[in-house]
């Protein structure tokens, strides 16, 4: 979509809603190893759906911010609503170890697009203490035994890559793609559900 | 970045890239939420009714700013137009004149104290709400 032509009929707003209501959930909602597991209905007094339209109404009161090249209209909704997250947590009278967001919100122009912007604030949910390196260490194993499952894991926690730019770097199928995809799926909810990953205060 | 950083960033790449493209794909982000236990139909009619209604508080929003910064070119508009019409030297033709406002000659000689003011101060109005425009780029 071109910026130049926003207009509020133009833009796909079904694919809008339910794009980042998954982004939403699959971060946040249904996974006790991110955010804790006090998730289920309420995050920090509100519905995780109402977080949501407080990201689509940021990113229409303020739509000459996006910039198509930097990645899609959903990429960048769901930046928004990741750093309304971070933000409402960062104003919390019972985070009593640091209010300085700045970290995270400096330098965002200079980043080439929003799947790389928005790292340090999916970083940011995950606390230091966690053992990480044991994590992708059982993953690593737990992937080694399908090479489809292995690429797919790769490409994601080595080089960030999306799910087309790994169909062409590794010559696979949309429907191997996919189904590898479920399988690793499965394997990160198993092994990840083996550590409490208590979140973060910013 | 030290070992620990390093494992910690290349699992957020993992968990950031799967939800990243699940939520841009509209079949599988469905199928996902589906199995989430949502209704999906619901969730995207409840969420357009919201985005609707967000839509027209943001345009009320907007016109009404818009209202707020006319009336405040109109005050100031009224301000100078008093002053210039208090001014011992000044002459209506000679304003209109210089500020190049086409108007009847005929009609201005018939024209009243108020009427001139008024006059005035609209053109007073459009001239500082074009300097401000131009001043934001617009």
């Amino acid at each position: 979509m071109d910026q130049e032509n926003f207009d509020f009929n133009a833009i796909k707003w079904d694919e809008v809603i339910v794009g980042v209501e998954t982004f939403a959930r699959k971060l946040l909602k249904s996974k006790k190893w991110f955010r804790g597991d006090n998730t289920e209905i309420y995050l920090k007094g509100k519905e995780l759906n109402d977080y949501v339209h407080d990201a689509i109404e940021l990113f229409w009161k303020n739509k000459e911010k996006y910039n198509p090249h930097r990645g899609t209209l959903i990429n960048f909704i769901n930046y928004y609503f990741l750093r309304l997250l971070i933000h409402k947590d960062s104003i919390e009278d019972e985070n009593k170890e640091t209010k300085d967001t700045s970290l995270y919100f400096d330098n965002d122009e200079a980043r080439s697009d929003y799947m790389e912007s928005i790292l340090p604030y999916v970083e940011a949910f995950f606390d230091e203490d966690v053992d990480f390196k044991k994590i992708m260490a059982e993953l690593e194993e737990g992937v080694n035994h399908e090479l489809i499952v292995e690429q797919i894991f790769l490409g994601r926690s080595g080089f960030g890559l999306k799910r087309r730019e790994i169909i062409k770097e590794f010559g696979m199928t949309e429907s191997e793609y996919d189904n590898g995809n479920r399988r690793l799926q499965t394997i990160i909810n198993r092994i990840t559900s083996k550590y409490n990953i208590r979140p973060i205060k910013l | 970045m030290s070992q620990l950083s390093k494992h910690k960033s290349e699992f957020a790449k993992l968990i950031n890239t799967d939800a990243q493209d699940t939520s841009n794909d509209f079949t599988s982000a469905k199928e996902f939420l589906t199995q989430e236990g949502v209704n999906v139909d619901r969730l995207i009619s409840d969420g357009l009714k919201r985005i609707k209604k967000m839509q027209l508080q943001v345009e009320a929003e907007k016109n009404r700013s818009a209202m707020l910064s006319l009336d405040k070119y109109v005050d100031r508009a009224k301000e100078m137009a008093r002053q210039l019409l208090q001014s011992p030297t000044f002459s209506f033709l000679d304003y209109l004149k210089g500020e190049q406002v086409v108007a009847s000659f005929s009609n201005l000689q018939k024209l009243t104290d108020e009427e001139k003011l008024s006059i005035i101060e609209k053109h007073i109005t459009l001239k500082l709400q074009k300097e401000a425009g131009e001043s934001n780029g617009f």
